[in-house]
């Protein structure tokens, strides 16, 4: 068969030239995530834990020090979360979600940790093992912050450490801890002032706020 | 130094000490605790509901199947290559036969060389055919209420009655659509409304590119060259399309049937718990070792969607291991990624963009970075990420997080 000659049109086509104007998405962000959730879906869990589970374990490291109730603590958010999807209202804010879900739990468990200090002296093997030390410096640091930590009120610590050390703002910080933004500013000053307050007297830590590291002069 | 600054410093050391000391995490036993937890509940869920209403909803059921029996019209059947069609099957041909599908409405669809697709599904106004590379050229029966799709990678082509040819090539992310009769729409996330292809038009994309360009390719005796060379289906003289033949192919010479282990067959007609449920029977590692990178991509994605989430990393790792330096590696190393903690996940999207530059996922990639060394508390990573993304992708969908980044 004889291939046709290609012939104009009587009326010529304006069909302007057209390029892609939007960027292509072809993986779940946190919303589609959370419909999936909700739906049901096969695997969801596993990818919200996967996604996030390296965020919460670090939140709840740096809000609690070392802790042998750590991985219970991570378990516990997440449980939390699969549970009660439903009840978040922006799906795109997941992970600040997840936070909060963990600032509730460090909360409870730091005041029932000290209330079980308070009613009876923990038995040595009951205290979590050392920090394996893989630079002493940092050790040491961890162990003096702690220390302090530990001394502050407990909603006053964690306005310290979702604000100064997540990074949180300070809208996105008091969400997290349930709160006012005006509350959580006023537990936030009191927490610094208490907490370099202590640290001009910890050795470790007073070297950083002299200006200069201890181990400059070594 | 001022004072703000001496505290600024100490909050810096405070972090760093913090990410040293972070201790390992167990991550596979607390996934797995977390999700024999869930799976409890929903099981204490599931038998509460089924007590309170299983009968009657097992009931409203039985007479919905009735009713539909009885008066819903039958779907539409197809042949392939003469033979009964099923749903769901991937057919594929080799680079030098096509494979004729015949549908019961008249509509014929023929799958050209060195292509692979399936029909996706089936109904009374048509069906939606998946091509998953190659070209398909259709000749649709047009009715009023004729409902035709063809998806192509992220595009769909809604047909009412027409001629037209579809090419998809994933790895290049190019789609090439020529219509000859009649008129198509085209659909795709990124394309801001529906895009109307007409006869005698030809549309072709380039994701890589981000451009679509429409040609105009008319001819006067077009429509009725193509009318006169629609083969009827038993037409002796009709355009040969001859048995096609993939490679381990069996000797049945109806159809080119995918010669492939019973786990691809369940993943690809969807059912993922099974695929990998025949995999483990099968040998797992045996297929780690053996099968093609695309088939090591499908069954991660099987993994994944089954919560299998250590044999989606295995697979994608065989995949990394066997197949280094090819685009299904760095897809792998993508997904990997997608899957992974902060700090690995990081490692692996910096691979995909080593090797991959101008890949389809790059972009996505980049982004996922700036979110991976954030998330594991590396802040000066993240704002070089950032920076290197708003460079390349000043109106990404990350570029809101890049300038967040760079602003602290």
């Amino acid at each position: 068969m004889a291939t046709p000659v290609p012939t104009k049109r009587r009326t010529p086509v304006h069909r302007p030239r057209l390029s892609l104007l939007r960027p292509l998405t072809v993986e779940e962000d946190d919303a589609s995530l959370v419909r999936a959730l909700r739906a049901a879906e096969p695997g969801a869990a596993t990818r919200l834990y996967d996604r996030h589970v390296d965020a919460v374990y670090g939140f709840i490291f740096r809000l609690l020090g070392p802790d042998a109730e750590l991985d219970d603590l991570v378990q516990e958010v997440f449980a939390y979360a699969l549970s009660f999807i439903g009840k978040l209202r922006e799906p795109a804010a997941l992970q600040s979600w997840l936070m909060g879900i963990a600032v509730g739990r460090v909360r409870s468990y730091i005041r029932s940790r000290r209330r079980r200090r308070w009613l009876a002296f923990l038995p040595t093997n009951e205290l979590p093992e050392p920090v394996v030390a893989r630079d002493d410096v940092h050790a040491e640091v961890v162990r003096e912050v702690c220390t302090i930590l530990d001394r502050l009120p407990v909603d006053e610590r964690i306005a310290v450490v979702v604000h100064r050390v997540e990074g949180m703002s300070l809208s996105e910080s008091a969400r997290a801890c349930g709160t006012s933004v005006s509350t959580f500013k006023r537990r936030l000053a009191r927490g610094e002032s208490k907490f370099f307050a202590l640290a001009e007297r910890r050795p470790a830590l007073a070297s950083w706020l002299e200006g200069r590291s201890r181990h400059d002069a070594e | 130094m001022t004072l703000d600054e001496r505290r600024n410093q100490l909050f810096r050391v405070w972090i760093e000490s913090f990410e040293h000391q972070l201790p390992a995490f167990d991550r596979t036993r607390g996934r797995n605790r977390v999700l024999a937890e869930q799976r409890a509940l929903e099981i204490r869920r599931e038998r509460q509901r089924w007590f309170r209403g299983g009968f009657f909803v097992a009931a409203a059921f039985a007479v919905l199947a009735l009713v539909i029996r009885l008066a819903w019209p039958h779907s539409t059947t197809f042949t392939v290559a003469g033979q009964p069609g099923e749903v769901g099957e991937w057919l594929a041909t080799s680079a030098t036969e096509n494979l004729a599908l015949d549908f019961s409405e008249g509509t014929h669809v023929a799958l050209e060389s060195g292509s692979r697709a399936r029909v996706e599904q089936v109904s009374r106004r048509g069906a939606r055919v998946e091509i998953e590379r190659g070209s398909v050229k259709a000749h649709v029966t047009h009715r009023p209420d004729a409902g035709w799709r063809f998806a192509a990678g992220p595009f769909e082509v809604v047909v009412t009655g027409t001629n037209l040819e579809v090419n998809w090539d994933p790895e290049e992310g190019k789609f090439d659509l020529g219509v000859q009769r009649g008129s198509v729409i085209v659909r795709e996330p990124n394309i801001d409304s529906p895009q109307e292809v007409r006869a005698g038009e030809r549309c072709r994309v380039d994701l890589k590119k981000k451009t679509m360009e429409l040609e105009q390719v008319t001819t006067s005796g077009q429509e009725a060259s193509e009318s006169a060379n629609r083969p009827p289906p038993s037409a002796p003289d009709a355009v040969p399309l001859a048995q096609a033949a993939r490679p381990g192919a069996t000797d049945n010479p109806g159809r080119s049937l995918p010669q492939a282990p019973s786990w691809l067959a369940l993943e690809r007609s969807g059912n993922n718990e099974e695929a990998i449920a025949a995999a483990e029977r099968s040998g797992i590692s045996k297929i780690y070792q053996t099968a093609q990178a695309d088939e090591l991509l499908q069954l991660a994605s099987a993994a994944r969607l089954s919560g299998r989430a250590d044999v989606e990393r295995e697979s994608l790792l065989a995949c990394r291991k066997r197949f280094k330096g090819t685009p299904a590696a760095a897809r792998a190393a993508y997904y990997l990624g997608r899957s992974s903690g902060a700090r690995e996940a990081a490692q692996w999207f910096e691979a995909y963009i080593r090797e991959q530059p101008s890949g389809v996922l790059t972009r996505e990639a980049a982004g996922r970075l700036i979110e991976s060394y954030q998330r594991a508390g590396n802040a000066s990573a993240a704002q070089q990420a950032a920076t290197r993304y708003l460079a390349a992708y000043p109106d990404g969908p990350h570029a809101a997080l890049a300038r967040q980044m760079l602003a602290r």
